[in-house]
């Protein structure tokens, strides 16, 4: 397959696709922090075009999330929906950012640098132990971002947690969706370490946030991506063929291990993507 | 193809195949969990 100029193994991709659908199935992610970077180190595939691709591929996965979602009924939609704006605007400016980088001609660089800092940051959250054990990860507690005094304030019964500064959570859909939109990424691993430490959600209920906000960006940052050329529709449904069997094998091997392996396996696997980036980095300086 | 078009066929593409594998997966979830025995038979006691 000849994705922007590159001949490209579809074999390759499907392994690849199928790969990260296992991990993103394991862990309970989207799977496109790991995705993106590969498609650019591995494959040789500009980063533009990488990102809209694997934007792209996520609207299907993000279509089975949300659908799984809905049945589920966990999480907190206020939330959500109070990211939602914020997060369609972030994505657009994010694509936006892309293009100019492109334009400027550095985008390569300037992005894996990005991505490097922000997998780092994943990652170090990942390996610090939550305070009061994993079982204080189980219940409600008013985490840091939750206590911010900045009215408005939004109650959120579900969980229940009251007197929550809604500008916090309304400037955080901006940044995820920024992100989402730069780097390519669902955002649900930056989101999930936030809701569970940053506002202190119960476990159960920070899985379950923002998959409507994931669905939104995936969607509204195909369409940017897609308007500006970023998109290969053939490799995004390529990598979904691969992804999508795999994911189901890999939630059913999550039972199987502790979350405490799961959470390090995480860290371990993003820290090896982060070796890579900085590999292909050296590479071309 | 117009940037419009081909951006919706991006979007619906993967869409309706993440409908398609939701539902697939489901009937394969729902056919496992009809073939499981209802009443398992107790585990053999081998104490002596």
């Amino acid at each position: 397959m000849l994705v922007a100029g590159q001949e490209v193994s579809v074999i390759g991709l499907l392994a690849l696709g199928s790969a990260v659908g296992f991990v993103a199935g394991l862990f309970g992610i989207g799977g496109g922090f790991i995705l993106t970077p590969l498609l650019s180190v591995v494959f040789d595939i500009p980063l533009p075009v990488a990102i809209g691709s694997g934007l792209c591929q996520m609207v299907g996965t993000a279509t089975v999330a949300f659908l799984k979602h809905r049945k589920l009924g966990q999480g907190e939609p206020r939330f959500d929906w109070l990211m939602l704006a914020g997060a369609l605007l972030g994505v657009a400016a994010g694509a936006k950012v892309v293009a100019l980088l492109e334009l400027g001609g550095d985008a390569t660089l300037v992005l894996y640098v990005t991505y490097i800092v922000f997998l780092l940051g994943v990652a170090l959250t990942l390996l610090r132990p939550p305070r009061g054990g994993a079982d204080a990860l189980s219940v409600v507690r008013r985490g840091p971002l939750a206590r911010i005094e900045l009215p408005p304030y939004v109650d959120f019964p579900r969980l229940p947690l009251s007197r929550v500064p809604a500008l916090v959570v309304a400037y955080l859909g901006l940044a995820l969706g920024f992100l989402s939109g730069l780097l390519g990424v669902g955002g649900g691993v930056a989101l999930i370490p936030i809701t569970l430490y940053g506002f202190g959600f119960p476990i159960k209920h920070a899985a379950g946030t923002g998959i409507l906000v994931l669905f939104a960006t995936s969607v509204s940052g195909t369409v940017a991506h897609a308007r500006l050329g970023h998109v290969h529709l053939p490799l995004a449904l390529t990598l979904l063929a691969g992804s999508s069997i795999s994911a189901q094998l890999g939630a059913l091997a999550t039972h199987r291990l502790p979350v405490s392996v799961l959470r390090r396996g995480l860290a371990a696997l993003i820290l090896v993507t982060v070796a890579a980036l900085g590999w292909a980095l050296a590479r071309r300086l | 193809m117009k940037s419009w078009l081909f951006a919706a066929s991006c979007v619906v593409l993967p869409a309706l195949w993440g409908v398609a594998m939701y539902f697939a997966f489901g009937a394969v979830e729902r056919r496992r969990k009809r073939l499981l025995p209802k009443d398992p038979p107790p585990p053999i006691d081998y104490s002596i």
